[in-house]
């Protein structure tokens, strides 16, 4: 066979192989659209939601691959990463907008003076959040992806759904067999076939045996999600096991045992008031204490990551290095960041009741908040799988409440803007995860998300605005008492009242943070983050995790990381994804169901 | 000396995460338990410290062939082989590009990252990162060789798997003259 160069084959394909396509775009946009709108009546009526990618990956497949007959791996990640990412930013709208609405409606029919606020400052503050939430990504991709090299174990799902495609037929097996069996468990779940009051309730198996006592948490979630996602990360998952341990068997029975918790708690409620009243908010401190931490603690890499970015453009430009070439350059992640504080002030003071000192400060607080909270749910999601969403919304109000002088509206613009951020932040790197292992290149990745991510938080705020008005009188059409009872906002809805009545745990924050941080200073990369998760998340899910870690840890043992690379793995995202679509199909069907009845 | 600092320092923590969890008494910001909590909390500090200390004194310390995996010697030695499929990429099938590709990275660029902790040890923070960047792109690069191969798109694999290779030569560089600098 006569010798070619390279190069020269190169220079006469290399445009078609298909990346960034038409085809790509306009069916992520599709996709996202219905995913955007599905999810945003599947949160208010069931107080959760989906990332998406996986549904938008398969379908993908099934058209760019199926029906085009020319779709490639990474042109199906382009169209995943633009699925998800209008699908997120409604999610972070759709956990904290209909608060707003609610307790207007509320404060009214109790007779009080209402909340006085106006869309459009939400609005801008939606888009900024959206905006952000991509800029941040630029520096934390060479950090969490190049550097730390998180698992982000739904993004490697997605991977090895995609590449089941190009050739891994034996993963693709495996990945089918993971598929169903974490189906058929989850059907079983819904269906409560199994429940039995007392034992096996709401996808947790109760192991006390009558034997042992609440306060040692003794549930474990029967999620194969959850499982799946401790098996993906082994060893490195193990401190957020730690930190349930640490919490429910040495400070939960230290509480009870010293005389701790109030004696008109009965000994059945004892694990629900040790977890709201101690440590949830602790675990809260902890997560941001970690967090800040850990950017002290990394940041001469995170300078030498963001010098890297400002070097590749030169570098390439001049024919050097092609490292980093293919990056969003460093003035994106500037300009980007000038347009948010700037969206953040114009929000402000579209706020009736806020003024012009007011405005700047939530500006460049809420700016600076919005990046440390979205670099805390990026490595908690890049290390667990599992997003503090609601625990950062609840911090974000709260600390808007109090520098806007208990401003509701005003927080709320806040609020929504770091909600839509931090979802989009996450969402984009676990796409970003997908796209390294694939080969994509993160520029196009990053430029398609900023394009249509303002997409996701016009539409949901339309829907909201839209469901909310469909009720009796043009208001109520979600809330308590409704078939839309938005469980999420409802909660933030209590957060808010519990601060204007001046009952924040302020001690429990201040204190978790120094334990994060000095957690944080440990020689162990993410420990603040991982034990602050832990604390702030029920033990049933720590503990199903913990039992994956362990079990992956043996079992690379025994059988090799070869093993676990190529069997555990596919087997391990087939669980994953298995359980996120039969209950996004169960979700739609409960709506389904309602409406005919 | 190994597991004072490790010990100090996570019951330090135990003890300050036990003080802080007792709610304060009606009208104080505080729990009666914070001196607990300071205790603990200067015991995790003073581990920490020691902690890191040791930490930085068994990275200077010569790894054990029989049973680390040095990640520096994985780059010296994954030179070669890359090089050599950069001449043979062009006589293989899709498949076999795959195959190729996968034991690159499965014998040498996968191990190197798992142990990437050592390389930021022993080069230091910033031309450890520095190298880490280059070797991700690499890898980058290699997992895109691999699916062009897979999707049917050859001419795209032999387009970027140079590049892939030439990643790799530059973070042996850039190891090479922080080896220099060090002499």
């Amino acid at each position: 066979m006569k010798e070619v160069h390279p190069k020269k084959v190169a220079t006469a394909f290399t445009g078609q192989y298909r990346e960034l396509t038409f085809a790509a775009v306009f069916l992520g946009i599709l996709q996202g659209v219905v995913l955007n709108l599905a999810f945003v009546y599947a949160a208010l009526k069931l107080g959760f939601s989906i990332g998406g990618s996986t549904v938008a990956s398969i379908m993908g497949y099934a058209l760019l691959k199926g029906v085009l007959k020319k779709g490639t791996s990474i042109e199906n990640n382009i169209n995943q990463t633009i699925a998800s990412g209008i699908n997120t930013a409604g999610t972070g709208i759709v956990f904290t907008l209909p608060a707003l609405f609610m307790l207007d409606a509320k404060w009214r029919a109790e007779g009080l003076p209402g909340i006085e606020f106006s869309p459009w400052p939400l609005l801008v503050g939606g888009l900024a959040g959206a905006i952000l939430g991509v800029v941040l990504i630029i520096p934390l991709r060479k950090q969490m992806i190049d550097l730390d090299r998180l698992r982000f174990p739904s993004g490697v799902a997605v991977t090895t759904i995609i590449r089941s495609g190009s050739g891994g037929i034996a993963k693709a097996k495996l990945l089918g067999i993971g598929f169903l069996i974490s189906a058929v468990w989850k059907l079983i779940m819904v269906t409560h076939l199994l429940d039995q009051k007392g034992i096996l309730e709401h996808e947790e198996l109760n192991i006390s045996l009558g034997i042992i006592p609440d306060y040692l948490a003794p549930v474990i979630s029967l999620s194969l999600m959850n499982l799946a996602a401790g098996l993906l990360a082994g060893r490195g998952g193990l401190p957020f096991f730690a930190g349930g341990v640490i919490a429910w068997w040495v400070i939960s029975p230290t509480a009870v045992m010293s005389g701790w918790i109030p004696t008109e708690v009965e000994s059945t409620a004892m694990s629900g008031f040790i977890y709201s009243k101690m440590l949830r908010p602790l675990g809260i401190g902890a997560l941001i204490g970690g967090a800040l931490m850990g950017v002290v603690v990394s940041f001469p890499a995170i300078k030498s990551a963001i010098r890297s970015l400002a070097n590749a453009a030169k570098t390439a430009q001049a024919g050097g290095s092609k490292v980093g070439s293919d990056e969003m350059p460093l003035w994106v992640l500037i300009a980007g960041s000038i347009a948010a504080v700037v969206l953040f002030f114009v929000a402000s003071m579209l706020t009736p009741g806020v003024s012009l000192a007011q405005a700047l400060l939530s500006a460049v607080v809420g700016t600076v908040w919005l990046g440390l909270a979205g670099l805390i749910v990026a490595q908690a999601t890049g290390m667990t799988d599992i997003s503090p969403m609601s625990g950062m919304a609840l911090i974000s109000v709260t600390l808007m409440m109090f520098l806007l002088n208990g401003n509701i509206a005003g927080a709320m613009v806040v609020g929504i803007a770091v909600c839509v951020a931090i979802g989009q932040g996450a969402d984009m790197m676990q796409d970003l995860k997908t796209g390294f292992m694939l080969g994509g290149r993160p520029v196009k990745q990053q430029l398609v998300q900023f394009c249509v991510t303002w997409i996701g938080a016009v539409l949901a705020m339309g829907a909201i605005y839209v469901l909310w008005k469909n009720g009796p009188g043009g208001q109520g059409g979600f809330g308590e008492g409704s078939a839309l009872p938005a469980p999420q906002a409802g909660a933030l809805m209590g957060i808010i009242d519990a601060v204007k009545s001046g009952n924040v745990p302020l001690d429990k924050y201040l204190m978790g943070g120094a334990v994060g941080a000095v957690l944080g200073a440990a020689p162990l990369a993410g420990l603040g983050v991982l034990v602050g998760l832990a604390m702030y998340l029920p033990f049933s899910i720590t503990l199903g995790y913990g039992i994956g870690c362990l079990a992956q840890m043996q079992m690379q043992k025994k059988y090799g990381a070869a093993f676990c690379e190529h069997k555990l793995v596919p087997l391990a995202a087939g669980l994953i994804v298995g359980e996120a679509l039969t209950g996004m199909g169960h979700a739609a069907f409960e709506i389904v169901q309602s409406m005919g009845g | 000396m190994k597991i004072i600092g490790p010990s100090l320092f996570f019951l330090g923590i135990l003890v300050a995460i036990s003080g802080s969890a007792k709610l304060p008494a009606a009208g104080a910001t505080y729990p009666d338990t914070a001196a607990i909590f300071v205790a603990g909390m200067i015991l995790a500090i003073v581990g920490t410290v020691l902690w890191r200390k040791t930490v930085a004194q068994m990275a200077n310390e010569e790894l054990d062939p029989n049973k680390d995996t040095d990640a520096l010697q994985l780059l010296r030695e994954l030179s070669a082989p890359a090089q050599d499929l950069r001449h043979a990429i062009t006589e293989l099938t899709p498949d076999k590009i795959c195959e190729n590709v996968d034991l690159l990275l499965e014998s040498y660029v996968l191990p190197f990252a798992e142990n990437r902790q050592q390389v930021l040890n022993r080069l230091g923070m910033n031309t450890g990162a520095e190298l880490l960047v280059t070797m991700a792109y690499g890898e980058r690069m290699l997992n895109r060789t691999w699916s062009a191969a897979a999707d049917g798109y050859p001419h795209e694999a032999l387009a970027v798997y140079p590049d892939a290779v030439d990643a790799f030569q530059e973070a042996l560089a850039i190891l090479q003259r922080a080896e220099e600098a060090a002499r």
